[in-house]
């Protein structure tokens, strides 16, 4: 039921355009990229999904957390601008589950956005690369790989997002992590799996199991600290307010 | 006669301000209960103890039975809420602003035509809040408030920013909502006229201390006692608010 | 009132509004991580250390920081107006609400040029301490680091031009933030491509870009071809003004 009424609460805040749009606009890249140069791209002996994240993984990845700054700031705006929220407090349902629920709609968007993004990357295999085999298998686990890893970085934001009404300053704090986490290499010890880094980690780059795992467990790890941590600020805020 | 609202010295300190001091309210069933005190005396933050908003430093309350923080669920149930300037989502229209309330209360979607009637937003229903007047969110702030007939009503200045048509009209309707659903109603003002015309009982608050507690002729019997002019209740209020800032070393 | 006179109310308005703070965050986040991995400096091959500390470091600012302050700094300049009906109160006074706007244009521009200016001191600390800590000389000739920092200047106009013209534009604050911060994305990529002249955002960084050319003997060398950059980036910000002016305050006075 608190899913129907968050989706409500969206209406006409412009989330939906913002994730569709922000998608397309992702798309663009590897459209732009390969029909512009094909030639720079074609001969490469890889997988052509491989070929085509060289070229383009990172802008997705940006634009992603773009799309999660975003949309946390939209979800978050709406409560906070009429007071929304305080009229939400005084009613008797959980702020938690307020919380995970209006995560869980960040999250289907950024799904909805990434499996775009990866349609647009198979078309341009089929269309570029015809002879490529693979290509379901490795688009696949791609898609999956990226979701996940954009998860934490998520409910990070949502968090910030909860955590200041004013949503300038959620958003200074969101661009200023995406700022940062693109002047990180993936590979750096520590610094390199904080949620915002962890998404320009790509599949393909990962040479052994361990370090797959190694991602995954980390990722998952850090959704389960996020979660709890949003417990602890809630029963703090209801503390001191 | 039986009190739904009951305080045991109800306290709440910010730092080194009391907002709320050793308050003893009793607050009988069925009755409009009118909350007085001058701006910044504490009406709003007791009410928001009440909705478990902000919580007391010390004390207790209970609230039809119910005590805070362990039934804090079970009191948000039962009670309709109206605190300070209205609470809403600009984007969404005074219709789906209060389906959201409908909804997370479990009433039949009924419930929504019925208090935009009641409130007289019905034509308004489909337009985005963020373009309502203030009056009109005033309205929609109090029509969330009366959703499902909660047992308990707390309306903090509901009639603020109100023409005085839109006044008379709110008055009219809070003045009779205990007959018509069987409530109690606690309403906050700064204005005595205003209290005067709607409550049964008075509680009279200045700085975070409760003065007086009873009906209005209680009221006027105690200003008699104390020799404050006892004809017009504006000027008993006036002078015990004032009687008070002086013996708490203040200014009149 | 004339031009000079509306942009000194433009500056008041610009008390206690914090914007100097986020003009300046960025520069000190971004300084931080060029200090601590100094020595990062001398495994560059082909370029000399302190060369590259100073590439480096501007790179980050010109191709992010630099382009996300401007969004930043219009979508404020452009709300504060909004919220509470400022540019109502405004437009109900005799000024000319084509030349209001040529002036908070210009308070933009003041504030590029300020952080610009904030960039280039901060370099020469932190190019010192660097020094000391590395016993090697990192600092460049001031008159190196003024004359890039103009030319960075220059070339940010028409960007600047464009973010002022999507911030009078689109009015949901969020989307023009999110177009203008969209629009940084793509630049890296299209500095590599023969239309670079016609993305406005991609001119600071090929600006960089031809520095490091000259810095750097491995590095593919970007040209700097007044024919057909000049003419076009002036026509384009002459469209973004016009149509900023254009469209400036039509939504109040509906």
């Amino acid at each position: 039921m608190i899913l129907t009424l968050e989706m409500k609460k969206l209406k006409r805040t412009g989330f939906l355009p913002t994730i569709f749009l922000g998608s397309l606009f992702a798309c663009a890249f590897p459209l732009a990229n390969t029909a512009l140069r094909p030639e720079l791209f074609v001969q490469q002996e890889l997988p052509a999904t491989e070929i085509l994240l060289n070229a383009n993984g990172q802008m997705l990845s940006m634009v992603n957390l773009l799309l999660t700054v975003l949309g946390a700031c939209i979800l978050y705006h709406t409560e906070f601008s009429g007071s929304g929220i305080k009229k939400m407090n005084t009613l008797p349902v959980s702020q938690d589950l307020l919380f995970f629920h209006k995560t869980l709609l960040l999250l289907l968007g950024l799904a909805a956005a990434v499996l775009l993004e990866s349609c647009c990357l198979g078309f341009c295999a089929v269309h570029w690369f015809p002879s490529e085999e693979m290509l379901p298998l490795h688009l696949a686990q791609h898609t999956g790989y990226a979701f996940f890893l954009l998860v934490p970085a998520a409910l990070l934001m949502m968090l910030i997002a909860l955590s200041f009404e004013n949503m300038w300053v959620t958003l200074g704090v969101g661009v200023i992590c995406i700022f940062v986490s693109t002047m990180i290499p993936t590979d750096t010890a520590i610094l390199g799996y904080f949620p915002f880094v962890l998404p320009f980690w790509r599949f393909f780059d990962i040479q052994d199991k361990e370090t797959l795992l190694l991602s995954l467990c980390i990722c998952l790890a850090e959704i389960l600290v996020l979660m709890f941590v949003e417990i602890l600020l809630q029963k703090l805020r209801r503390k001191l307010s | 006669m039986n009190t739904i609202i009951e305080t045991h010295n109800l306290t709440k300190r910010y730092k080194d301000f009391t907002a709320v001091n050793k308050i003893n309210l009793h607050i009988q069933k069925g009755r409009i209960y009118g909350f007085l005190g001058p701006n910044g005396a504490g009406k709003s933050t007791t009410m928001k103890m009440f909705l478990g908003l902000t919580a007391p430093t010390s004390g207790s309350f209970s609230v039809n039975g119910k005590t805070y923080p362990k039934d804090r669920r079970e009191i948000l149930r039962e009670t309709g809420s109206f605190i300070e300037s209205p609470a809403y989502y600009g984007n969404l229209t005074g219709e789906e602003n209060l389906q959201i309330i409908q909804q997370i209360l479990k009433l039949p979607k009924s419930s929504v035509k019925e208090v935009l009637e009641l409130t007289g937003l019905y034509e308004h229903r489909r337009r985005p809040v963020s373009k309502y007047s203030l009056g009109m969110k005033q309205r929609l702030g109090l029509a969330g408030a009366l959703m499902g007939h909660p047992p308990v009503l707390i309306l903090d200045e509901p009639t603020n920013g109100l023409d005085p048509a839109g006044i008379h009209e709110i008055r009219t309707l809070i003045r009779s909502l205990p007959e018509k659903y069987n409530c109690t109603v606690l309403v906050s003002s700064h204005l005595l006229s205003e209290i005067e015309l709607m409550a049964d009982d008075i509680g009279i608050l200045n700085h975070g201390r409760l003065l007086f507690e009873g009906t209005l002729t209680e009221l006027k019997t105690h200003a008699h006692e104390l020799g404050y002019p006892s004809e017009n209740l504006e000027e008993v209020f006036l002078s015990m608010i004032g009687e008070d800032n002086l013996k708490r070393g203040g200014r009149k | 009132m004339t031009y000079i006179q509306l942009v000194k109310t433009e500056l008041t308005k610009l008390r206690r509004s914090h914007i100097f703070w986020i003009l300046l965050a960025p520069v000190i986040l971004l300084w931080i991580p060029s200090f601590l991995n100094a020595d990062i400096n001398f495994e560059a091959t082909g370029i000399s250390p302190e060369n590259n500390f100073f590439i480096q470091s501007y790179l980050g600012f010109t191709w992010f920081m630099f382009p996300a302050s401007l969004v930043v700094c219009t979508v404020l300049l452009t709300q504060s107006e909004r919220t509470n009906k400022g540019l109502q109160k405004m437009l109900s006074l005799p000024v000319n609400p084509q030349l209001f706007c040529l002036a908070k244009f210009t308070i933009l521009l003041l504030l590029a040029a300020f952080q610009l200016l904030l960039m280039g001191a901060a370099y020469f600390p932190t190019a010192m301490i660097v020094s000391h800590m590395q016993n090697y000389s990192m600092v460049l000739p001031v008159s190196l680091v003024l004359k890039e920092s103009c030319l960075l200047y220059l070339s940010a106009i028409p960007m600047a031009a464009l973010y002022w013209m999507l911030a009078v534009c689109i009015h949901t604050p969020v989307f023009s933030i999110g177009a203008g911060l969209a629009s940084i994305v793509p630049s890296m990529l299209l500095i590599n491509t023969k239309v670079w002249f016609a993305y406005p955002v991609s001119y600071p960084i090929y600006t960089l870009m031809i520095l490091r050319g000259t810095m750097e003997n491995s590095f593919r060398s970007f040209v700097m071809d007044p024919i057909p950059w000049i003419p076009v980036s002036i026509g384009m910000t002459l469209v973004f003004l016009a149509v900023s002016c254009i469209t400036f305050g039509r939504y109040e006075r509906r």
